[in-house]
């Protein structure tokens, strides 16, 4: 089969410059939806992944496994565990066992508190605190001090994570070396400043354990959480150690399977967005195609034409495809740019933590690969009602 | 005195940077009942002038009258007015709307005039009937041929029962046989309820079937023959 | 305003050209379905949070606690919060969730004592099973209507969740949006089954008082009553107390604001576009049209009531759409295991369908005026 000449298409698109640029226009706007759409759940989903560390296991009250900050254990239990669990991994003398608190408080900037007059008048913003001992950063080999040093206990210090002020609503500024959190009644002094790329943790607020218990009124922590030497030891092994000690009441389960258990919770939201992003995408379709009958309706005389001339059918169809995918594909490519320049790592706050968008290598294969598939199914009703008329009828139209 | 009456008339208009002056004072008188051909090579200013007639374009200067009435300051809404209740327009490609049946096609103009349904009925009716096509009163434009169409643009134009009838190449998309049956329906018009009609055409054929031919060159009226013998009529077409 | 007898006209320009009309009411109601939705989110948000004069619940809770799996306040302290003066009812709650963060489903369990059960029953209506059901079994459950349609429960199933194991002795449907989305259980059977909590122990305390008017009042007088004791009480309304549990959801619903307004402006661009379409394809009947001696303002009349045609059954499609998707779909959006039921309300849907009318408007104006100031002869020249 004869093909029409490549240029056909583009001098085509080009008859009307207002249509071209409302076609990718309106290109763009679908796929920067799905972009969207894609950064937000990628950026949810891996942040639950990455948050779980190899080998490390959580240890919490039994039946709370679904959710840390129900969870109840003895304060004592670690020391207990340390001794108990062959195969924990240690550095020299100590043990890479870390008990903490996961507890939502609210927080407030100290700018906003001397604005307000007093801490009390204004409430803040619900954050994650986690109550950790220096054995945390042994645990969550994925956080590190990029700046000042850990909190020390009994001096109300605190460290916090990179992604913390979106979750607290503050700037960077606010949070930096040296600056105030209200939080429990108290005011505590930013100390350091940590990263744990990727993951839940970035977006806490991170003080000495024996604090946050006073502060929050608590007498037992939430989880114990210990790292495995992979030689020595397994999961099994300390699934075994809870069932054995049925007196301290706990469950054993991997933080990889904790944090994947929390992604399936989050499925109906991931779900929301995929819909949202979906529909509107398709609003944008359904008007495209109107464009495209539009653009294509008054060319009905020149298809018979060029049929008359002695190009098939098929030629005619791919060569409006082609103006169809060059429409697209610009209007794609343009949305992945925007993507990646603006909406990659923006943060956002949900549900007691925050996390960035991703917008990597498969959120932009997949909508260029959906910008394409636009470019190519969408010309396809328009160009097959245009086409299938016999060649003396199209001939005649107006 | 004329029922239209032209002094001066002058058209000018743009297209992008050029000046282009259809019309230069033309004087025409055309009285009521006339059947009017007007001729000409393209270009030539004959469906200006047509088109200044039927008060669908407004003069640029000169002074244009129909029925009394002066055509050449009016507003467009006036003007609108105006035409809805005297003149009806006959285009060489038909220009029915797509979607609308013949029926309603016709019944369009009658929209404008505050008229019991009955009524508009019986009228729309008695047009299709007049021009032959009331059998078809119910198909749309892409289920009639290219006459049935013009047949529907007529019965359009005459369905207000106006003042002047104007068609611009009312024949030019139609084959022979086609072609001779509009114009025995516009002859008709003419002759037997004594329409005014002013007809352009490229036809001499056609234009055998008017009571007058007017030529028209570079916006001037060149001569003013008066075919009124319809000899050639069955020959030509 | 468009006079009635060409209002068939209009119709019959929309519906005969049913390619680009479909398309263009497809999107319209595409877009509209989701502003509708949204609409829906914020009202239900609305409802479970915003306070009325006649609100006279309180609901007292531990002090910098915000699960309820965390707070735990001795029951002991009913006797010093019913003497407080202005408190008429009080009402010891254990409350186990399966988890605190937001989600679409949490099953809440509540637990009450059996005398307590007609002070909350007064907005109950038990649509299957009955009252008298609960009461004769310890581990009986009267389950919230919209937490029984999407677990798929009726009356007589066995379920569990949070380790706790239920039967569910009657579906009820209650006015209180809280009561929808829970499954009531026996205070004591939750006490011994709930982690860690003894007989003994309860989540919250639901306080009824006398005078709406004296809602604060009576709330810091509890909180000072509490206020040197080990567990130390804070005491809010109860759609107070919702929305600040439902603060991440309520920013979430707040972004959506911005969602639907993007919603709006595509509805009105997919009908503009539409439009701007059409009459560049109707340049010549347009121009047919005045030369019968429709006046320009009339055409225009005609364009923007296309436009409005188009936009308003495009609308009804998408309301209809969005009607069915939340009646049906039972949603309900919880948090810290309290509940947004997700309910729709005739009145927005109303709104919505109307809004889209509009955008109908708007849409039509700028093709409708560029259309009516065509010159006649121009039109004919340019095609």
């Amino acid at each position: 089969m004869r093909l029409l000449p490549f240029e056909y298409a583009v001098r085509n698109l080009g008859r009307s410059p207002a249509r071209l640029v409302l076609s990718i226009a309106a290109a763009a706007i679908v796929v920067l939806m799905l972009v969207a759409a894609g950064g937000f759940v990628r950026g949810m989903s891996l942040s639950l992944q990455t948050s779980g560390g190899h080998h490390n296991v959580m240890l919490m009250g039994a039946g709370s496994e679904e959710s840390v900050e129900r969870s109840e254990v003895d304060a004592g239990v670690a020391s207990l565990v340390a001794a108990s669990i062959p195969g924990i991994r240690s550095s020299g003398d100590v043990s890479f066992v870390s008990p903490e608190v996961h507890v939502a408080l609210p927080v407030l900037p100290g700018r906003i508190t001397q604005e307000a007059g007093a801490a009390g008048d204004r409430e803040g913003r619900l954050v994650m605190v986690r109550g950790v001992t220096p054995a945390a950063m042994l645990v969550h080999g994925q956080a590190q001090i990029i700046e000042g040093r850990l909190p020390a206990p009994g001096m109300n210090e605190v460290m916090v994570g990179a992604m913390a002020h979106t979750r607290i609503g503050a700037s960077e500024h606010d949070l930096a070396l040296g600056k105030t959190l209200h939080c429990a009644g108290r005011a505590w002094s930013i100390v350091g400043r940590f990263v744990a790329p990727g993951t839940v943790m970035e977006a806490e607020v991170w003080a000495p354990l024996t604090d946050v218990l006073e502060a929050a009124k608590r007498q037992t922590v939430s989880t114990i959480v210990l790292t495995l030497d992979p030689s020595r030891a397994e999961f099994a092994d300390v699934a075994a150690f809870t069932k054995m000690r049925v007196d301290l009441e706990l469950s054993a389960t991997t933080e990889r399977d904790y944090y994947a258990r929390l992604q399936s919770f989050y499925a109906p939201i991931r779900m929301g967005a995929w819909v949202t992003a979906g529909l509107i995408g398709l609003g944008g379709l359904l008007g495209g195609l109107n464009a495209l009958y539009a653009a294509f309706a008054p060319r009905v005389r020149e298809f018979g034409t060029v049929q008359a001339i002695g190009f098939r059918r098929g030629a005619i169809f791919f060569s409006l495809m082609q103006e169809s995918v060059i429409a697209s594909a610009a209007g794609a490519l343009f949305a992945c740019g925007v993507g990646v320049l603006a909406l990659d790592g923006l943060s956002v706050r949900f549900s007691m933590g925050a996390f960035g968008l991703v917008v990597d290598a498969p959120v932009i294969a997949s909508a260029l690969g959906a910008g394409l598939c636009l470019g190519v199914f969408g010309a396809w009703p328009p160009a097959w009602r245009c086409l299938r008329m016999p060649i003396p009828v199209a001939l005649k139209a107006a | 005195m004329s029922l239209i009456e032209c002094r001066a008339l002058t058209k000018v208009y743009r297209k992008g940077s050029q000046q282009i002056t259809p019309l230069r004072d033309l004087d025409l008188d055309v009285d009521a009942g006339d059947f009017l051909a007007l001729m000409g090579p393209s270009g030539s200013g004959k469906t200006t002038l047509l088109n200044l007639i039927s008060g669908i374009d407004r003069p640029t200067s000169g002074s244009l009258r129909v029925d009394g009435v002066e055509l050449s300051g009016m507003s467009r809404s006036r003007l609108a007015d105006w035409r809805a209740r005297h003149v009806g327009y006959i285009f060489q490609l038909y220009h029915l709307v797509p979607v609308l049946t013949a029926y309603e096609n016709v019944e369009l103009p009658l929209l404008l005039q505050r008229m019991p349904r009955r009524e508009r009925h019986n009228r729309v009716a008695a047009a299709l009937d007049l021009v032959g096509i009331a059998d078809r009163h119910n198909h749309f434009p892409r289920q009639l041929s290219g006459g049935q169409e013009q047949r529907v643009a007529i019965a359009r134009a005459i369905v207000t029962d106006p003042t002047i009838i104007v068609a611009d190449e009312p024949t030019g998309d139609l084959d022979r046989e086609s072609a001779r049956a509009v114009m025995e329906l516009l002859r008709g018009l003419s002759t037997e309820t004594g329409k005014t009609l002013i007809m352009v055409t490229h036809d001499p054929a056609c234009a055998s079937f008017a009571r007058r031919t007017l030529h028209l060159d570079k916006g001037r009226l060149v001569e003013s023959a008066a075919a009124r013998t319809p000899v050639l009529r069955e020959e030509a077409l | 305003m468009l006079d009635a007898r060409f209002i068939p006209l209009v119709f019959k320009q929309v519906i005969r050209h049913r390619t680009r009309s479909a398309l263009t009411m497809g999107g319209v109601a595409t877009v509209m379905f989701l502003f509708i939705a949204i609409q829906t989110i914020q009202d239900g948000v609305r409802r479970a949070t915003e306070r009325s004069s006649r609100d006279a619940t309180l609901i007292v809770f531990r002090e910098n606690r915000y699960c309820p799996a965390t707070s735990r306040l001795p029951q002991r302290y009913e006797e010093r919060i019913a003497g407080i003066p202005g408190v008429v009812d009080v009402i010891p709650m254990q409350i186990v969730v399966n988890n605190c963060r937001a989600s679409l489903d949490v099953v809440t369990f509540r637990g009450v004592r059996p005398r307590d059960l007609d002070a909350l029953a007064a907005h109950w209506e038990c649509v299957e099973g009955s009252m008298d059901a609960w009461l004769k079994r310890s581990d009986a459950a009267l389950v919230g209507e919209v937490l029984a349609r999407r677990r798929g429960l009726s009356a007589g199933d066995a379920f569990d969740s949070s380790g706790v194991s239920v039967v569910v002795a009657g579906i009820i449907r209650s006015t209180q949006p809280q009561d929808q989305n829970v499954a009531y259980v026996h205070l004591e059977f939750l006490q011994r089954s709930a982690l860690r909590a003894g007989v003994g122990e309860v989540t919250q305390f639901e306080v009824r008082v006398e005078d709406p008017s004296r809602i604060e009042e009576v709330a810091k007088a509890i909180d000072a009553e509490f206020s040197t004791d080990v567990e130390p009480t804070a005491t809010r309304p109860e759609k107070e107390f919702v929305a600040r549990a439902a603060r991440d959801v309520m920013e979430m619903v707040g972004f959506t604001r911005w969602l639907a307004l993007g919603c709006l402006a595509a509805a009105v661009a997919l009908v503009a576009n539409s439009v701007v379409l059409s009459v560049r394809d109707r340049v010549r009947e347009h121009a047919v049209l005045q030369t019968l001696g429709f006046r320009s303002g009339l055409i225009a009349r005609l364009i923007v009531g296309e436009s409005f045609l188009l936009a308003l059954m495009g609308g009804a499609v998408g309301a209809v759409g969005a009607f069915a998707l939340v009646q049906f779909g039972n949603f309900s959006l919880s948090v810290e295991g309290l509940s947004i039921g997700i309910r729709p309300e005739l009145r927005s849907i109303l709104f919505g369908w109307l809004v889209s009318g509009a955008a109908g408007l708007i849409a039509g104006l700028a093709p409708a005026l560029r259309a009516s100031r065509r010159e006649i002869a121009a039109c004919f020249r340019a095609v």
